[in-house]
């Protein structure tokens, strides 16, 4: 079964449309959805952990990664699913299969039953493994509060005169100068850890 | 102004939301000059960053709604808890008032009461019998068969056996059909001339009669229920 390009529920249209809107749309829709099939997604989990006994990690961590990438894939989508939920299941089937080949090293057959997603090298589950990723996020600490602030508004897609409000700033002008001025900042601060690796 | 534009580009570019002519426009200028396409590279190194960022600080929010799930639901299960305790304990308490107020433990009651200040042997072996019958009936809850008992007992001249049994069947009546105005009369009339301990048992049944807890529950609230209730159960 395919989890894209069918008819989602009302349900999952709303979800999908809160997300790739953006902004506090965007929130309030991955919270609802979150909490929607959390317990579904979990139970699954569980259920399927027990199959594979070299797995040592934690359902939970792995249902959030699974839903981390879920959104995601919503917003560079076209908003053509036909059930999150299985899409979700099908994430988090993928990336038990993962860590559970990862933990013992052995090479797992995948069980012929139905297909929920495709796995394929995604760049987010490189970069969820990704071992730079403490010093990528090490780099984004060095930054101030206010900025860390504004760059995640931004990247959360808020529009500018909410970020203007949230940070009660002058205006939309405003906003955008900081923005601009904090993500110069990010890019000098990559551009110094990548001169000096060692530092 | 122009630079002001490709800024622009480049954002919508990285938050994927880049229209296509856009996109060849970006991907022009950055053919064109390479300045430009550096800074778009340094642009897309910096967003994986914030992406990263985002991704840690989305998975703070996912345990926050976690923790508040598990609270919801603690709350809920306590709720519930807490209702079926309340439901529990309020049919207990409707039972009790039930088995408490009701005509039959009343006249039990009393009839006990009063039964350890005597010691009836009556003045014959018949009559001695007919009692032991009549309280054996009485305790066996065959208050009918207790009443027969009694009334089949002769008028004695002796002011304790008449009372004790003039007392006995009003006891009888009250288990058979209550405190009904006619019971409260007899009861009354008996009153006038009755020692002790007579006395105090019935104006303490009377007493119980009147008393508002009575008349709210047993009277207006529970005999209409376990009237219509009792049948069923039987």
């Amino acid at each position: 079964m395919n989890h894209q390009h069918g008819h989602p529920s009302l349900q999952d249209e709303l979800f999908i449309r809160g997300i790739i809107s953006g902004g506090a749309a965007a929130e309030q829709a991955m919270q609802d959805l979150y909490i929607t099939y959390r317990k579904r997604v979990l139970a699954y989990l569980h259920s399927s952990i027990r199959r594979f006994p070299e797995f040592k990690g934690h359902p939970e961590d792995l249902m959030h990664d699974a839903f981390i990438i879920l959104v995601h894939r919503i917003e560079i989508s076209d908003g053509h699913f036909r059930s999150l939920f299985s899409f979700w299941i099908g994430i988090t089937k993928h990336l038990l299969l993962n860590h559970a080949r990862k933990d013992e090293r052995v090479i797992l057959v995948q069980e012929p039953e139905e297909e929920y997603f495709i796995p394929e090298e995604s760049s987010e589950d490189k970069f969820l493994e990704s071992e730079a990723a403490d010093l990528l996020q090490h780099t984004f600490d060095q930054l101030g509060n206010r900025c860390r602030e504004i760059l995640l508004l931004w990247i959360e897609r808020y529009p500018m005169h909410e970020i203007a409000r949230r940070l009660k700033l002058s205006g939309a002008p405003m906003a955008r100068k900081i923005k601009h001025d904090c993500f110069k900042k990010l890019k000098n601060l990559i551009q110094d850890g990548n001169k000096s690796p060692g530092s | 102004m122009k630079h002001r534009l490709f800024e622009e580009l480049v954002d919508s570019y990285l938050l994927g939301q880049i229209s296509p002519e856009n996109k060849k426009l970006l991907l022009d200028q950055m053919e064109a000059d390479p300045d430009f396409a550096r800074h778009v590279k340094e642009s897309e190194e910096a967003f994986r960053v914030l992406q990263l960022a985002r991704q840690r600080e989305l998975r703070r929010k996912l345990k926050a709604w976690d923790a508040a799930d598990m609270r919801r639901s603690g709350r809920k299960k306590k709720t519930l808890l807490i209702l079926l305790i309340t439901i529990l304990l309020g049919f207990a308490s409707w039972c009790w008032l039930t088995y408490h107020y009701s005509p039959a433990n009343l006249s039990r009651q009393s009839f006990h009461a009063v039964q350890n200040h005597f010691r009836i042997s009556g003045e014959n072996q018949m009559e001695a019998e007919k009692w032991k019958e009549g309280m054996q009936a009485f305790e066996n809850e065959e208050y009918e068969n207790a009443m027969i008992h009694f009334l089949s007992l002769p008028e004695s001249d002796d002011a304790v056996l008449k009372n004790y049994r003039n007392w006995s069947i009003l006891l009888c009546q009250l288990a058979l059909g209550g405190p009904q105005s006619e019971w409260v009369e007899r009861m009354k009339e008996f009153l006038k001339q009755a020692p002790e301990p007579f006395r105090s048992e019935a104006e303490r049944l009377l007493k119980t009669f009147k008393s508002p807890l009575y008349i709210f529950f047993f009277h207006g609230v529970l005999k209409e229920s376990v009237t219509s209730v009792q049948p069923k159960i039987i």
